[in-house]
Formats: structure tokens, C-alpha cells, sequence
């Protein structure tokens, strides 16, 4: 496939979009590609990234450089050719149901949200957007995402301190029905604490470390409550073919 | 194979491995390729020569707790430690799919006593559309699993135990864990097996110093892929004067290039494994890549590769 465009966005950040495909036009939010960033060498094993965005002539990620090949990705240009497999993954439930549903976020965790909040609002669903950042520098949501929250850790954005702080005081004065999260670990687990202890629905979007993102290696494994036969036995699902987003209640974060 | 497809150079792929005829000498490697299904709208499975199923065992077994795979130089390390879904799913779930594809389906059956081999084998017996069993002696991720791999006289009972089994094709998976690998392919032929695979992954580790704790939660893994390679060569060029039952040449092909080199060591078919994690579709470019090879060296047939390895004068 080829690259269309690959900008620095914000602090580290970068929006890269390359041709869309048939198959990639059908992408949901919460999907996501596997990027060979350098043949079969080093980094060896394709890096996974949601997707930000679909439309018909590209694709959209961001992407946070933290080391080599986000590195290496950082360096392609317009007009370069880049391996990528996908839409993969199980995305976002989409039954929305015209239910009040607030999204929150956190860092390079946002994108998947970005293209839910896309799919809400062409239904108009009742949404409140949550983003956390680190410092002002670092963030790279667009301005046609409106009504926005913002926590940093630094109090250059919004407000100083945690996002989940913006969660419990949305909660207090508002009705919800469905949370939808995706950030790192820490965060989703306090997500998950206040959804349960609202009652709410909660969908989280899990990260693990990759060995081939379709279903086969059986490495991606994260304990379940199901009580079933998965594809791995009975205690693990597979994160990158059951999830990326699981219904927080079936996953043990 | 880059040109146009008027002159395209006739190559006749199929191979002969002991009954079992395959359409090209392109196996999936067991435990890389799920079971059939997971890849099927990326690459058509049955362009596949056959399919080696990721092992099954009597019980569902959920694995080594994670993390259980990891990045390393040229490759990975995996301590999976058999998770499947045991052979009643297998058989209820996994072999309809199986039994629609047009390719050969070699189910990979392990177990830790001679007793749990049999359990599975006789289930599969009872099903049709299995063209044969890959024997794993020597998964080393599990506690007593390298037993029946690790010397001759144990790999020789269970062969010979399995071989009175079953009159489907049998091929015994061998482990590099060994002192002489040689010894325990002969020990295998000499008990009926129609076959032996290898190699299967060497025992590694890897370490974060940051945390000063091993990289994966089981300590040791199988390490596998394109850093592993001239291991198996060499072991299948060794096993390949020992032998004369058909080997089947396993270790890190990323490409068509180490297809031939496997078969020119010896190696009638060869597997194809950690390649598929990260390229899904390296059959079909392999398949091209053979023909541009074949053409340049004027071969027709791809099994006149076969053990052609010169000597130095
Ligand atoms: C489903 C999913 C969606 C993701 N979406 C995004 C996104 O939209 N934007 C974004 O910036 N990042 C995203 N990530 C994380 C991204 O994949 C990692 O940041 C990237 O792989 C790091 O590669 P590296 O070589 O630069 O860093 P490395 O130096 O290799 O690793 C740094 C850290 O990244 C993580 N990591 C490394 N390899 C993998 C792997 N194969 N799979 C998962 N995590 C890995 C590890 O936790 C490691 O500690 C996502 C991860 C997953 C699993
Ligand atoms: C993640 C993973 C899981 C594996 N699972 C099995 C298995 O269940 N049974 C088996 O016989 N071999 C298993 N193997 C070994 C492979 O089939 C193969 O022998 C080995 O990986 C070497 O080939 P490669 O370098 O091409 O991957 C596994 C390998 C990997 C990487
Ligand atoms: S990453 Fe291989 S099974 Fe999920």
C-alpha cells in the first residue's frame, strides 16, 4: 500500500494515511492494522495501531514514537510503500440504541475513540468526549471534534490531574449508559471501578504485545471471566481476535 | 516471477511424501497457522501443500500464563505450552472446516504420556479427511513434554505404539534439544514412521534488565524463526544421510531462496512457520519466487531439487 501523508501532529506525534482499500472502507472503530515497519528483520514482529479514521480514498493513524518502529515509521514519506494487514479485531459495539455514552481517553489511546466519535455523531448519538494528556505539546485532537474535556498531567490543557477525575464528576451530574475507554492500563482499570460502581456498561480497548495480530500465534493472551471455551482454551482470550475491545465485565485487566 | 504470464515457465510443484501426494511442497507449521480458518480471507488456505494443525491433546489446555511470546534478535520466543481446545472440540469445531479445503490435513497430536497420543489418534481414526498425523515429541515448553524427543528409545516406543494405531501417514516432529539428532530419526524409521519433521524450536531465553527477570513468565521458550535456520539446515543435511524415509525441512524460511537451500540438504517438503506471523502471505510469493528459480536454473520438476547439494572438491 502506499503512504499519502505522514505528519508530525503534536509532541512525539504523528497522523500517517496511506490508500484505502475495499476491505479497509469497512473498518470499524476500535479495528486495527498491523504495520510491517521493516521487512523481517528488526523490530521483528509487526506493530498493531487502531485505526483513526477511515474514508474513501485513505486510511488514518496516530502514532506516538517510543521506539524503533515507531521510529522507523516516523521516517516514511508520501509515496512510499508500506506493508499493512487489516481492518483486524474485534472493534466497538455499535448497537448504540440511542443510549447517552461518554468516550474517554488517554494519550495515543484516543484515536479509536476519534473514529467512534465520528460513527456517533453520523448517528447522532448524545456523547461526552473525555481526553487525557500529558501536557498541552501532546495534543493532537482535531477541532472538528467539538466539546471536548481535557485533563493533562501538567495543567497546561483543561484540567490538572487525571481523566478519570473528569469521569467521576461527569457521572455525578449526568445519566450514562455506556462508557467506552481506551488509554493505558492504569486508567482503564479505574475506568472499569467507577463503571461498576455506577452500573454501567463499559467497553475497554486492550493493548498487548503482538506476535502476528490475526489469531494464529496465541500469544496475546488476557485472563477471562467467560466461563466458555475461547480459541485458547478456557482462562485467556485472545486480545487481537476476541478484542482489541472486550465488555469490561469478561476481561480480568 | 515478475513478467507477463504468455511464457511463463512450467514448473510441476507437486511432491511425493511416502503415499500422500502434495500439490507443492509448502507446508504450514504447526501452532503458526491456528487451525486453517484464521487466515482464510488474507491467503486461500488450501494454497497450502498441506497443514500441519496446532497440537492437539486429549484436554482443552489453556497454555503458560503470559507473557508467553517475545521479540528477540531474528526471531521470537514463545512458551504457548500447547494451548488448544482439546481433540473433542478439534473434531466437533475445527475438522469441518479442515475437511472442506482442498489440501492435505495433517493433524499434530501431542501429549505427556504414551497414553495421551493414543487417546487422541483413535478418536481422529474414527474421522475422515485426515491424511495424516505430525507426531510432536518435542515441544519444550512443557514440563516432562521433551521426554519421548530427547532419546532414541523413548521416540522409538511411542512410534512403534502409534505406528500399531493407525495406517494413516505418520511423521515424527523432531526436537534440535538433542545430542544426536540422527540417532533418534533412525530410531524412528526403524518403528515404522513414514516421515520425520524439523526441526522444532531450540530452547531460549531472553532477559529485561530492567526488571532483572526473564522475558517471558515461563523463563524458557522455543526460539524460532530466520536466526534458527542454519541450525535445521544443518540438522536436516545430517539426518539426510542417516535415513531414507522423506524429511520434511523446518526453521526459519522467510523466503524461496531457503526452500531450495532445505531441499537441496535434503529435504523433501519443508514448513513454513514464525513466517506467517509476520507475512500471511509469503506462500503465494514463495510459489512465484520458486518458479523464477527453477526457470534459472532449467529445472521442471521442483522435487529434482532434492538432496542436489555438491560437494566442495
Ligand atoms: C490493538 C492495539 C492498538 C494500538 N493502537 C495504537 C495507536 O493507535 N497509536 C499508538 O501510538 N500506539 C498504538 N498501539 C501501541 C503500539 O503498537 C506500540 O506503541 C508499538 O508497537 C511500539 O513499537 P516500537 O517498536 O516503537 O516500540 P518498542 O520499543 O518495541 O516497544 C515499546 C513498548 O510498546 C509495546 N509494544 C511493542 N511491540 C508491540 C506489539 N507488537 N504489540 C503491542 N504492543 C507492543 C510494548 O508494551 C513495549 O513496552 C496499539 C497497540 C495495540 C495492541
Ligand atoms: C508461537 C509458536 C507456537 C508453536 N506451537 C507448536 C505446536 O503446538 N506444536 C508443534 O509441533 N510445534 C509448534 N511450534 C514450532 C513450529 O511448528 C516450528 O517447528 C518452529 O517454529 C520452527 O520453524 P520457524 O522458524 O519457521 O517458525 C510453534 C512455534 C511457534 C513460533
Ligand atoms: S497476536 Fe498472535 S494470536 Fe494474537
Amino acid at each position: 500500500m502506499r503512504v499519502l501523508s505522514n505528519e508530525k501532529i503534536a509532541l512525539n506525534i504523528y497522523s500517517l494515511t496511506f490508500e484505502s482499500t475495499a476491505l479497509l472502507l469497512e473498518s470499524l472503530p476500535g479495528q486495527f492494522v498491523n504495520i510491517n515497519v521493516d521487512g523481517e528483520d528488526s523490530p521483528f514482529f509487526r506493530r498493531p495501531f487502531s485505526i483513526a479514521d477511515v474514508s474513501q480514498d485513505s486510511v488514518e493513524i496516530i502514532y506516538e514514537v517510543i521506539g524503533a518502529g515507531t521510529w522507523i515509521l516516523s521516517t516514511m514519506a508520501a509515496g512510499d510503500s508500506i506493508d499493512i494487514i487489516g481492518p483486524l479485531g474485534e472493534g466497538y459495539d455499535l448497537n448504540f440504541s440511542g443510549s447517552k455514552s461518554i468516550l474517554i481517553g488517554g494519550g495515543v489511546g484516543i484515536p479509536p475513540l476519534m473514529f467512534l466519535y465520528n460513527k456517533m455523531k453520523e448517528q447522532g448519538i448524545e456523547l461526552q468526549f473525555l481526553a487525557g494528556f500529558k501536557s498541552v505539546a501532546h495534543n493532537y485532537i482535531p477541532r472538528r471534534i467539538t466539546n471536548v474535556q481535557y485533563s493533562s498531567d501538567d495543567g497546561s490543557l483543561g484540567t490538572k490531574g487525571y481523566v478519570t477525575d473528569l469521569l467521576t464528576e461527569s457521572l455525578l451530574n449526568n445519566e450514562v449508559k455506556h462508557i467506552y475507554a481506551c488509554g493505558p492500563e492504569p486508567m482503564l482499570r479505574k475506568v472499569i471501578e467507577i463503571a461498576d460502581e455506577n452500573e454501567i456498561r463499559c467497553s475497554v480497548s486492550v493493548e498487548k504485545v503482538f506476535g502476528c495480530g490475526t489469531g494464529i500465534c496465541m500469544g496475546c493472551v488476557i485472563e477471562n471471566s467467560l466461563k466458555r471455551f475461547t480459541e485458547t482454551g478456557r482462562k485467556y482470550s485472545l486480545v487481537c481476535m476476541e478484542g482489541p475491545v472486550f465488555d469490561s465485565g469478561d476481561v480480568n485487566l | 516471477m515478475k513478467g507477463g504470464n504468455q511464457d511463463r515457465w512450467e514448473v510441476d510443484f507437486s511432491i511425493e511424501l511416502g503415499d500422500l501426494t502434495l500439490k507443492n511442497p509448502m507446508l504450514a507449521a504447526s501452532g503458526t497457522y491456528g487451525y486453517g480458518r484464521e487466515l482464510n480471507n488474507i491467503i486461500k488456505t488450501d494454497e497450502f501443500g498441506g497443514i500441519c494443525t496446532k497440537s492437539i491433546t486429549p484436554l482443552a489446555r489453556d497454555g503458560n500464563e503470559p507473557p508467553r511470546i517475545a521479540e528477540v534478535k531474528m526471531g521470537m520466543l514463545n512458551s504457548i505450552g500447547l494451548a488448544n481446545v482439546g481433540v473433542h472440540a478439534f473434531i466437533q469445531d475445527k475438522i469441518p472446516f479442515l475437511q472442506s479445503l482442498d489440501t492435505n490435513i495433517i493433524v499434530n497430536v501431542a501429549g505427556f504420556t504414551i497414553g495421551d497420543y493414543v487417546e487422541v489418534i483413535q478418536l481422529l481414526e474414527e474421522i475422515d479427511g485426515i491424511d495424516g498425523y505430525e507426531i510432536n515429541i518435542s515441544c519444550p515448553n512443557v514440563k516432562g513434554g521433551l521426554e519421548f524427543g530427547s532419546s532414541a528409545k523413548s521416540a522409538a516406543k511411542l512410534t512403534k505404539t502409534l505406528r500399531s494405531e493407525t495406517d494413516r501417514f505418520l511423521m515424527i516432529k523432531l526436537s534440535p534439544n538433542v545430542t544426536d539428532i540422527s540417532e533418534i530419526a533412525l530410531a524412528v524409521e526403524g518403528e515404522g514412521a513414514n516421515a520425520v519433521s524439523l526441526i522444532n524450536t531450540l530452547i531460549g531465553m531472553g532477559i529485561d534488565i530492567n526488571s532483572e527477570k526473564p522475558i517471558l513468565k515461563n523463563v524458557y521458550g522455543g526460539y524460532s524463526g530466520p536466526a534458527i535456520k542454519p541450525i535445521a539446515l544443518a540438522m536436516v543435511q545430517k539426518v539426510y544421510h542417516s535415513v531414507n524415509i522423506p524429511l520434511i525441512g523446518i526453521g526459519g524460511i522467510m523466503n524461496a531462496e531457503d526452500v531450495i537451500q532445505f531441499m537441496l540438504a535434503g529435504a523433501t517438503a519443508v514448513q513454513l512457520g514464525t513466517v506467517n506471523f509476520l507475512n500471511p502471505t509469503a506462500l503465494t510469493e514463495i510459489l512465484d519466487d520458486l518458479v523464477a528459480i527453477a526457470e534459472s536454473k532449467g529445472i521442471r520438476k521442483i522435487s529434482d531439487f532434492k538432496g542436489r547439494l555438491k560437494e566442495w572438491e
